[in-house]
């Protein structure tokens, strides 16, 4: 049986550390990862190639290894990372013209099929938003943080790529991502004691549980999905009933107040106004809910978790957050425990 | 739509059923003897102490404390004289003279006088039933947890929102006013209300006016109340209103949707009652003089979303909304000042400040027409301007026609 080749890009940063470990798991498919940063933790079955990826090299790499398929998972915030420190321009060469590259080699070396993770917040948060965002609504998202003008570019970009290549090119938009990990903006800005709000403003607000974004990019690559799809949990609710939800109270903040302090904080590029406000204020204010019909139907996903899941999973890790010294104690006893009865049942049998 | 409504709906009808079960329709008995006997006691009380003697500034303690006694002794003798109607009557009876003594006590003594008045008044109804007490206590008492429960998952955020943000426990607690207002305040009067469906997706088109929009929610109240299904509207508001603080939220948690074409469609595909307003600006915002006289229905674009949805539409004209706040001109100066649309000068507004916002108790009708089909027109019929532009037309007609024969009949605006 021949094994295929799946190459991720990015494959220490978050999503393609854990994209890695779950394909891994099928014998069928051949890993590699390519980052610039060595994983923390290497995965059984991954071989690591430590590189940029912006090298022209890279179509060779594709055509040695007969890649079928690639999960592009590169993309930095240039504050943190495999990359270290970023200046804006350098965050700009990674993030976009990586992303070019990586598509133009993918088509040169006749790949199959390009999965690419985006946001629904490059549709923007507006007053005359539709409810429902449809996949073909026009992209508007604002261009005040840098971040959201390299996911519209690639984007942009990819569009226009769409136009002249037959290549299977997957986007899926993916609204706040909440789960266990807590490791998302969405999930930094709910988990504040009191996460700012706007005064008089409550808008609908759309989530993704973490495992259903990394179940729908996976299913897009194997079921060779071509198109821009919004991925999102079931279940709309008010802002301030997700702030609830997980079990704390929103401090709404007289919105004129709020626009004058991120602009401030704009000028200064500011790290702590960048913690407390991950988004610019407008997504808290007006709605930017992305419409799920065609993940359903074209790309025929059925979400494994709810809102109010993805919301209750944030919330039990956030009860144990201040006891996480304890926890690697709590896994130790655990694993010993489960070694033990293992080993009983071996000797009964 | 989301199923919080029937959950709510059945949990209700669960406690119904209980207060039922603990009351026992007990029927009028015509117990002559008894009814003597409470006349003669009624007599005999007043006799003793002439409840004109009792107000608020005398000595109260002095005089009332044997005089309650008194009262609830001879009350109590009363119900004990009532024929037993049961075999469980007798412990029926204790019970009840208990409840109403403890209950009775920690009231002032005036009300206790008042109190035992009307249940001497009663003794032979349903009332001194002591299951009837029962299940008014359990209706009560449900009540309250049910408040204070509300309040407490509200604030832990366990409620839920339907996909256009209508909260369903924020509309039941809207429902008292609107209620009023309908009722008393409009004494609406609804017509037609056949011609909407019990189930399925319409299209109601409305007159709009009145400077603040109320014709929308007595639209809905309609539907809500009268309608024998019950229906809820989804009204389509203007998109100014979204970038409100507090009305964007609001409307959207009452079930209020802003008008983009978009957004009627989705709606309408998941077969709700959608109310629009095509006049929009032009019509809310209309002038004293200019009442009952239909704007410009926009661009016609509610029949391309009914058309292209197959939603039927049904005209309604409403009577008696375009008075409720004379408009008499139209500060342009302010109104661009203040960022409004327009900035009504009414004979109370801004006279009276925030007092000029009440409006005028006309008298309203609001008439429900025939539907008009759509689905022969198929979803292309949509890209059909000539035929969006007619049926346009034809439903601004027909309201406009329906407010001039309503208009005829009316001899007085507020009555």
């Amino acid at each position: 049986m021949e094994r295929r080749t799946v190459l991720i890009t990015g494959a220490a940063g978050r999503w393609g550390r854990r994209l890695a470990r779950q394909l891994a798991k099928f014998p069928i498919v051949r890993v590699i990862g390519l980052d610039i940063a060595p994983p923390e933790r290497p995965i059984d079955g991954v071989e690591y190639i430590q590189a940029d990826l912006r090298n022209p090299l890279l179509v060779e790499l594709l055509r040695t290894e007969k890649v079928e398929g690639i999960l592009h998972m590169v993309f930095t915030s240039g504050l943190s990372g495999g990359h270290g420190l970023l200046s804006p321009e350098d965050a700009f060469q990674t993030n976009v013209m990586g992303a070019m590259e990586v598509l133009a080699a993918a088509n040169a070396a006749e790949v199959k099929q390009v999965v690419i993770k985006s946001t629904t917040m490059v549709y923007g948060a507006h007053v005359d938003n539709p409810l429902y965002l449809h996949e073909n609504a026009p992209l508007r998202g604002t261009d005040g943080k840098p971040l959201l003008r390299h996911r519209y570019e690639i984007e942009r970009f990819i569009a226009d790529f769409r136009r002249n290549h037959a290549m299977n090119i997957a986007v899926l938009r993916f609204p706040g991502i909440v789960g266990a990990s807590g490791a998302s903006s969405t999930m930094r800005y709910l988990g504040q004691p009191t996460p700012p709000t706007l005064l008089g403003f409550d808008p609908l607000m759309q989530i993704v549980h973490e495992a259903d974004v990394i179940g729908s990019l996976l299913h897009a690559l194997v079921s060779e999905a071509n198109g821009v799809f919004n991925v999102a949990a079931d279940g709309v609710m008010p802002l301030s009933q997700m702030i609830r939800r997980v079990g704390r109270q929103p401090l709404p903040i007289f919105h004129p107040f709020a626009y004058a302090a991120e602009r401030f904080s704009l000028v200064r590029n500011n790290r702590l106004a960048n913690k407390i406000m991950p988004f610019e204020l407008d997504y808290l204010r007006f709605p930017w809910i992305a419409d799920t019909t065609a993940m359903r139907g074209e790309l025929n996903y059925e979400p494994r978790h709810t809102a109010e899941e993805a919301l209750e999973a944030f919330r039990s890790s956030l009860r144990l957050q201040s006891y996480s010294d304890l926890l690697p104690k709590r896994k130790a006893y655990d694993g010993i425990q489960a070694f033990l009865n293992r080993r009983s049942q071996e000797d009964e049998a | 739509m989301s199923d919080q409504p029937k959950k709510r709906g059945r949990r209700a009808a669960g406690a119904a059923d209980e207060t039922e079960q603990q009351i026992p329709i007990v029927e009028a008995k015509a117990a002559e003897p008894a009814i003597e006997a409470a006349v003669a006691d009624e007599h005999d009380v007043a006799a003793e102490a002439p409840i004109e003697v009792i107000n608020l500034d005398g000595d109260l303690r002095r005089t009332s404390q044997t005089r309650i006694d008194s009262l609830l002794s001879a009350l109590e003798s009363e119900i004990r004289a009532m024929p037993p109607s049961e075999d469980e009557r007798e412990s029926a009876i204790a019970e009840v003279i208990h409840l109403i003594r403890e209950s009775l006590t920690r009231w002032p003594k005036k009300v206790i006088e008042m109190a035992v008045n009307t249940l001497k008044a009663n003794i032979n109804s349903d009332y001194l039933d002591a299951d009837f007490w029962k299940g008014i206590g359990l209706v009560l008492r449900y009540q309250l947890d049910a408040n204070a429960d509300m309040v407490k998952r509200r604030w832990r955020g366990d409620y839920a929102v339907d996909e256009f943000g209508l909260d369903y426990e924020l509309l039941d607690l809207a429902k008292p006013l609107l209620l009023f207002m309908y009722k008393k305040y409009w004494r609406v009067e609804a017509v037609g209300l056949e011609n909407v469906p019990d189930s399925g997706r319409a299209l109601l088109v409305c007159n709009h006016s009145g400077v603040l929009p109320w014709d929308g929610a007595m639209v809905g109240a309609a539907l809500n109340f009268e309608h024998e299904a019950g229906r809820v509207l989804r009204n389509l508001h203007l998109s100014w209103f979204s970038s409100l603080p507090f009305i964007s939220p609001l409307l959207s948690r009452l079930g209020q949707v802003q008008a983009l074409p978009a957004n009627a469609e989705a709606l309408l595909e998941r077969d709700e009652l959608v109310g629009v307003f095509p006049e929009g600006l032009k019509g809310v915002g209309k002038l004293y003089k200019d009442r009952y006289r239909l704007a410009r229905f926009g661009r016609g674009g509610f029949v391309k979303v009914a058309v292209k949805t197959g939603a039927p539409i049904i005209p309604v004209s409403i009577i008696g909304g375009e008075e409720i706040h004379p408009h008499l001109h139209n500060a342009k100066g302010f109104a661009k000042l203040l960022g409004f649309p327009y900035f009504p000068i009414t004979p109370t507004f801004p006279w009276f400040g925030p007092l000029g916002l009440i409006p005028l108790p006309t008298k309203w009708t609001i008439v429900f027409g025939e539907p008009i089909d759509t689905e022969q027109y198929g979803a292309k019929g949509a890209e059909d301007p000539l035929l969006i532009s007619q049926l346009t037309e034809q439903v601004r007609t027909t309201i406009q026609n329906t407010l001039l024969d309503k208009l005829k009949d009316r001899s007085n605006i507020f009555v």
